[in-house]
């Protein structure tokens, strides 16, 4: 089932290509712009979010990226899962085929999560060799690595939320508002640390302060581990839950 | 006409229309929370950027990139996105190429009417706002908030041409979505670039985006120009991107 599906949505290649080279980009870019920033800037950025070098502040775009491209390029692809079969009237014709609509939401779903995950770690790799031009004795490009895939891991967390919600929507725009509301989400932790640091600070802000505290994972490595078996087990349970929900949900 | 105001009447009627205003509302309870003790070096970095950073200053830095560069782009899209290649999916292009109506036209007028539900809804909960951060802000200025919120609102019809546009020339309903959600927000991630580097202000000014947050850099000494200079500049771009896209449309067969 996975196979097939995933052979389905590499139909759609040229959205995983044209989102991925511009995802390339967009380090590309941060790699020049950054360093360019006015040293009063610079200063200010690495003050505000308690960086260590400007290779931390590389970084620190480097993870918006690659949090915003493989889940607007997996949520824009997840639409072919329910919305759009639904809006085209063909979702009763895929469920009428020899397959439980438990095995068709598990492989849909995770025919997409493969594909945005691949194109994540194409883009970590991005990330941590564009760390190798900068200040690498503050950062260094293994544990940028590590940092971009814990990013990355929260990326694939809300894709799979962002699917689990639209089992409540039924138009596909709407859908769009509603999955850019969960990607949102864990980015207003580093928001409130910008703007309040007096009431977002030490373990709170370590928790939630994302991206943030990622890239501060690259001084602490130790913590990954553990942050990345967390992140898989609520992906796993929001995949089931949201599959058992598919199986009671009255299909119109 | 009449088709613009059933189309508009529609797009009012949509439910992401309340999930728009769910956003809103609780970008509006968060602002003063936000901004009730900013730190230190976070007003000396916007004294350097906009030559202020009295709390009004601080409020429409947090403000902007709130409404404009995060909400606005994604209704735009929400709005825009889907044009024609949403029709084509659900099959019901041949019915409205047989009605007495043009396909450059089909695509303006519901173009123009996604930006006017848009802009209708950015002003109606900016009135909201209005009154809300009138209290709750100190340092709150109503009719510089209006006027820059006017601005901003042109900034909102370049990202419906934008999206439409996308949506008209690509044909792919996943790719288009996935196109527009990108560079509109590498766009609008971009629009401050100026302030920040201010070496890069003129080049930054071919972002649309960057147009719309000029007038920032001029809260102290606002003129009839730091608001109309934008405006205008921001129609011109609505205008050569819808018609990019009306060219576009004119390929769409059944």
């Amino acid at each position: 089932m996975l196979s097939l599906e995933l052979g389905r949505r590499l139909r759609n290649w040229p959205l995983w290509a044209v989102s991925s080279a511009i995802g390339l980009v967009l380090i590309g870019v941060a790699q020049v712009a950054v360093p360019a920033l006015p040293a009063s800037g610079k200063r200010f950025v690495l003050r505000a979010f308690e960086l260590v070098g400007v290779g931390d502040f590389v970084l620190l775009n480097d993870l918006l990226t690659l949090y915003a491209v493989p889940f607007f390029a997996g949520m824009v692809a997840l639409q072919d899962v329910l919305l759009r079969p639904r809006e085209e009237g063909l979702l009763d014709v895929l469920l009428s085929k020899p397959i439980t609509r438990r095995a068709y939401w598990y492989g849909a779903t995770a025919s997409v999560l493969v594909l945005a995950a691949a194109q994540g770690i194409l883009l970590a790799l991005a990330c941590s060799a564009a760390v190798l031009w900068e200040d690498t004795a503050t950062v260094k490009p293994a544990l940028a690595f590590v940092s971009a895939l814990v990013t990355l891991a929260v990326a694939l967390l809300a894709l799979v939320a962002t699917n689990a919600a639209w089992l409540w929507v039924q138009d596909s725009l709407t859908a769009i508002v509603v999955g850019f509301v969960v990607w949102i989400g864990p980015l207003l932790g580093t928001t409130v640390f910008l703007y309040r640091p007096d009431v977002m600070a030490g373990a709170r802000a370590a928790l939630l302060a994302f991206p943030l505290n990622t890239v501060w994972m690259a001084q602490e490595p130790g913590v990954a581990p553990v942050a990345l078996t967390a992140i898989a087990a609520a992906t796993a349970g929001v995949l089931v839950a949201s599959a058992r929900r598919f199986e009671q949900t009255e299909l119109r | 006409m009449r088709f613009f105001l059933a189309d508009l009447e529609a797009r009012l009627r949509e439910r992401k229309i309340w999930v728009a205003v769910a956003m809103f509302a609780y970008a509006l309870a968060a602002m003063p929370a936000l901004l009730s003790n900013p730190p230190a070096h976070l007003r000396e970095a916007l004294e350097g950027w906009f030559g202020s950073s009295d709390p009004f200053t601080l409020f429409m830095y947090l403000w902007v990139d709130t409404a404009m560069n995060k909400l606005v782009v994604i209704l735009a899209v929400a709005f825009a996105g889907g044009l024609l290649v949403s029709e084509r999916d659900r099959r019901t292009l041949a019915v409205l190429w047989s009605k007495p109506i043009s396909r450059t036209r089909y695509f303006l007028v519901r173009t123009a009417s996604a930006a006017a539900a848009l802009a209708l809804l950015y002003a109606g909960l900016h009135l909201v706002g209005l009154a809300w951060f009138s209290f709750t802000i100190p340092g709150f200025r109503p009719g510089l908030f209006i006027l820059l919120a006017s601005v901003h609102v042109f900034a909102g019809v370049v990202s419906v041409c934008l999206a439409a546009t996308i949506a008209a020339w690509v044909g792919r309903s996943a790719l288009a979505l996935g196109l527009s959600l990108l560079i509109e927000l590498s766009l609008v991630g971009a629009a401050l670039v100026g302030f920040y580097n201010p070496a890069w202000r003129e080049a930054a000014w071919l972002n649309p985006y960057a147009l719309a947050v000029e007038p920032l850099g001029h809260l102290s000494n606002l003129s009839v120009m730091h608001i109309a200079l934008p405006m205008l500049s921001l129609a011109a771009w609505s205008a050569a991107i819808a018609a990019v896209g009306a060219l576009g449309a004119r390929r769409w067969a059944l």
